[in-house]
């Protein structure tokens, strides 16, 4: 049964079809947050601090990206050279910086929080202050028929990714060698080296993952959101509304936590775009009022 | 004895302060006046955070979201409903109270890193508004047009001077409740948060009531701060409260020296000069502040003034030393 | 002293009688995840009694101080105080009934002199700590009282000194003096003589013994000697459940204690 709404922006709609491109939006977006926020995650889970300039890594990407496939006109190229170029970037940034703090929280926060300025600007200085849309790729352009809509390929592109990495992360932390370590360094940094491991490689390896992450959603993002200055402490913040709402150091966390902000902040948009960013505020709230924690928070 | 040669420094800078920030400004040029008003309404307001940093322990990346609300509020109801100076100043400061108040009870249980998280999430929300609502406070483009306000004194406040002056005067009130705040039992309290939570609660403070009573105060003075801004520039935009502009307010204090309230304002001046004189010669404003960021972490963590005092503290015992040798 | 006493408390602790035991744990457990650290503790402490509570390492003795001050919500069973049920109470309501507790490893206030130590534990649990807008150093009778107490401490010297650079005798003598400092009925002394000199016990158990006789007190000791010099009655734990409790006499002949600790050490 179709049920005809009068909405006060968008005329007269089908509430069925207005539903489903609004949640497809919003689950595109929540992809993005995903591949954002479960980078902030991880580098959380290992080193304990928050990353301030992980919003910058995102924007950084995509600039990078940019310019990469402006010049070889490959999308893929332009993907990984973002992550790459930003992974280490990150792991400079970890080794050369944070290292020296290693287990205080604040400074390296602090420390964090410069380098977001610095990197805020040299994108200003470098790309300048005008926004921009990358490119999307030839094959991914244009739109298919789901049920009765029409929908953009590219963003079922970004679902299928996001949920790609989401499954090989989960397989990594759960089923391999190298997610056991990673999790017993997360639990408790001495027992671990204790151990034997090599707690230093494995929080440098992280972190840089945690970048690439970060940086590979912002060139995946660009076709349709754009990169321009100020997108980094945007982005940071939605992902901090993520890490509250899903919890902290948790996969599953960042997972349903960035599906959820997606959502809300889509149809806060589409609703009502005069208080879209404020729309966060309620999930936040409740979350915050009924498990503390996050909906999957371990502390 | 001892105590003499850091009493004669004190001494010392408070006759320079004094001179400096009440004899001499009718000599200086109207940009400098400018600039020294920017400094005491910053002061306020780094001070403010000050409570939250320094005293609590209670790191806040979202205060200049405060300073936000209370300044659109002041231009909102002095430019559209043309209210005058009592109305729009009170008024700027209690939305920035009830908002602090509502946001409290969501902070209030948290601590540490997960503090900052949520204070910066709230922050944004708060510019997201601004940004958004344009109905409202007209987004991007800001609010302009706010008059200096008509006390009804027999010199106009649209003079720079005598602007600074009143300035001033709210600057030393502010700096004067919050002196007295922080040296009272419940300022005392703080102090003890900020040690050990764990043995507040054992020793009988019920921790929750004290961190929200911490933000709700600094967020209080954070809006005099804002309401005073609105006035003095004219203009409030959402630039004025995005996470940079929190980031700038927490460089403050940590430059200073958190802890110490006077400390935070020596540091919000600093920061006022370099990034007016920076400003001039290069766009790089973002880029120095940064790295001066780190810089600080890395030489200076405890901040100027807490450096000043063991300066103090350090050639005291010297001369002690000297007079038994 | 007095003084104190006729100001404003929060909560009055008008529940100490003599008549009923001080402290009584029902059946207390307390679970981490899969874990079960204290295992259905039964445990009575009558008022003024001086009970010392053994065990080897991970025996759950600090678990069980934690759930006693609050830190640690019980995973089963009820903890009883003069007869009142404490066991939802959080750590401040009980402090305001006349619980206090030291820390095995040192928890003091590290960038604060030693005066502002003492002072914030005097000021807990008087409505003075909500004041805003008057000096705390002009608060006659708060700022007597803490001088006493530096005094008593033997910590008048040191009084400016900040804590961070003190050495860890003073420390400790700091921690017991911060429990002291609000009157408690209720004393629980965790591992006081952790990490002292001979020549610091000495002078820690001399202390222990001048303390005001009407204080309740639950010692956790893993000194031998310091236990058995100040215990009337001893309760041994063992990985978290009760093993065996009795005079001094009793527990040097147990022969399932002496196994454990021989087999332990």
């Amino acid at each position: 049964m179709d049920v005809h709404i009068l909405h006060p922006l968008a005329g007269g709609i089908i509430l069925s079809e207005f539903l489903l491109v609004q949640t497809l939006n919003g689950l595109s977006f929540g992809a993005l947050l995903f591949l954002l926020s479960s980078g902030l995650s991880l580098i959380y889970g290992v080193m304990k601090i928050v990353n301030i300039a992980h919003g910058s890594y995102f924007m950084l990407g995509a600039y990078i990206g940019l310019s990469v496939m402006l010049r070889t006109k490959s999308f893929i190229l332009g993907a990984f050279a973002g992550g790459l170029v930003v992974a280490i970037v990150g792991m400079v940034m970890e080794r050369g910086f944070l290292r020296k703090f290693a287990l205080k929280a604040l400074p390296q926060m602090m420390i964090t929080m410069g380098f977001a300025l610095v990197f805020r600007d040299l994108a200003l200085l470098i790309w300048g202050g005008d926004p921009y849309t990358l490119p999307c790729p030839e094959t991914l352009r244009g739109s298919t028929q789901i049920f009765k809509i029409v929908f953009p390929v590219y963003r079922l592109f970004i679902i299928f990714v996001a949920a790609l990495v989401a499954i090989a992360l989960w397989l990594f932390n759960e089923k391999t060698l190298v997610g056991a370590k990673l999790r017993a360094t997360v639990d408790d940094h001495e027992m671990a080296g204790g151990v034997g491991l090599n707690v230093t490689l494995i929080s440098g390896c992280m972190f840089g993952l945690g970048s690439f992450l970060a940086a590979f959603g912002g060139v995946m993002g660009g076709p349709i959101f754009g990169v321009y200055p100020g997108l980094d402490f945007e982005l940071l913040s939605l992902a901090f509304v993520v890490v509250i709402v899903g919890g902290r150091g948790s996969l599953k966390g960042s997972a349903v936590g960035s599906i959820l902000v997606g959502l809300i902040d889509n149809f806060g948009k589409a609703l009502v775009p005069e208080l879209s960013y404020f729309t966060l505020f309620a999930p936040m709230a409740i979350v915050v009022a009924v498990k503390p924690t996050g909906l999957f928070g371990r502390e | 004895m001892k105590h003499l040669f850091a009493s004669k420094t004190k001494i010392i800078g408070l006759i320079l302060v004094f001179l400096v920030l009440v004899v001499m400004p009718p000599f200086y040029t109207s940009y400098w006046v400018t600039l020294l008003t920017q400094t005491l309404i910053y002061g306020i307001l780094a001070m403010s955070l000050d409570i939250l940093i320094g005293y609590t322990g209670l790191s806040s990346f979202g205060h200049a979201g405060f300073f936000g609300s209370s300044a659109y509020t002041v231009a909102i109801l002095s430019t559209r409903y043309k209210m005058g100076f009592l109305i729009c100043f009170i008024s700027g400061i209690a939305v920035t109270t009830v908002i602090s108040m509502i946001f409290g009870l969501l902070v209030a249980h948290a601590t540490g890193v997960y503090f900052l998280i949520i204070t910066l999430a709230l922050g944004m929300v708060l510019w997201g508004l601004a940004f958004r609502w344009v109905g409202v406070t007209r987004g991007d483009n800001g609010i302009s047009g706010i008059p200096r306000p008509d006390l009804g004194l027999p010199i106009s406040l649209k003079d720079p001077l005598t602007y600074y002056y009143v300035i001033l005067v709210f600057f030393l009130i502010c700096l004067i409740l919050m002196a007295i705040y922080v040296r009272s039992p419940f300022g005392h309290s703080l102090k003890g948060v900020r040690e050990s939570e764990s043995r507040m609660r054992i020793l009988g403070y019920h921790t929750w009531l004290h961190k929200y009573f911490s933000y709700v105060s600094a967020a209080a003075f954070g809006g005099v701060a804002g309401s005073l801004w609105a006035y003095f520039d004219g203009f409030i935009s959402p630039y004025n409260m995005d996470l940079t502009a929190s980031i700038e307010i927490i460089l403050m204090v940590i430059l200073g020296g958190p802890g110490t309230l006077i400390g935070p304002a020596l540091g919000a001046g600093i920061i006022i000069f370099l990034k007016n004189f920076i400003s001039a010669y290069t766009q790089r404003w973002l880029l120095i502040l940064g790295s001066i960021y780190i810089l600080t972490i890395f030489y200076a963590p405890q901040g100027l003034m807490n450096l000043i005092k063991d300066w103090l503290k350090g050639s005291e015992k010297k001369t002690a030393v000297e007079e038994l040798g | 002293m007095a003084a104190i006493e006729t100001e404003k408390r929060i909560d009055c602790s008008l529940l100490v009688k003599d008549s009923v035991p001080c402290l009584v744990l029902e059946n207390l457990s307390k679970d981490f995840g899969g874990l079960r650290a204290v295992d259905e503790i039964n445990l009575t402490v009558e008022p003024r009694e001086r009970r010392v509570l053994m065990g080897p390492n991970g025996a759950g003795k600090t678990t069980l101080f934690n759930l006693i001050s609050g830190v640690y919500p019980a995973s089963g069973g009820r903890i009883l105080y003069f007869e009142k049920d404490v066991t939802g109470l959080p750590s401040y309501r009980r402090a305001a009934l006349g619980i206090a507790r030291t820390y095995q490893i040192t928890n003091l206030f590290q960038n604060l002199t030693v005066s502002e130590n003492i002072l914030m534990a005097c000021q807990a649990l008087i409505r003075t700590k909500f004041v805003m807008f008057r000096r705390l150093s002009s608060y006659r009778r708060l700022t007597d009282r803490c001088n006493d107490l530096l005094k008593e401490f033997d910590l008048w010297e040191k009084r400016n000194e900040l804590v961070k650079n003190l050495s860890h005798g003073d420390q400790r003598q700091i921690e017991v003096s911060l429990a002291l400092a609000e009157k408690p009925r209720l004393l629980l002394l965790d591992e006081p003589a952790a990490g002292l000199s001979s020549a610091e016990t000495y002078t820690l158990t001399l202390l222990l013994k001048k303390l005001d006789p009407t204080i309740t007190i639950l010692l956790i000791e893993h000194d031998m000697d310091v236990a058995f010099e100040f215990a009337e009655k001893l309760t041994v734990l063992h990985q978290g459940k009760f093993l065996a409790e009795g005079t001094k006499e009793e527990i040097k002949n147990n022969s399932t204690v002496q196994e454990i600790y021989l087999g332990a050490e």
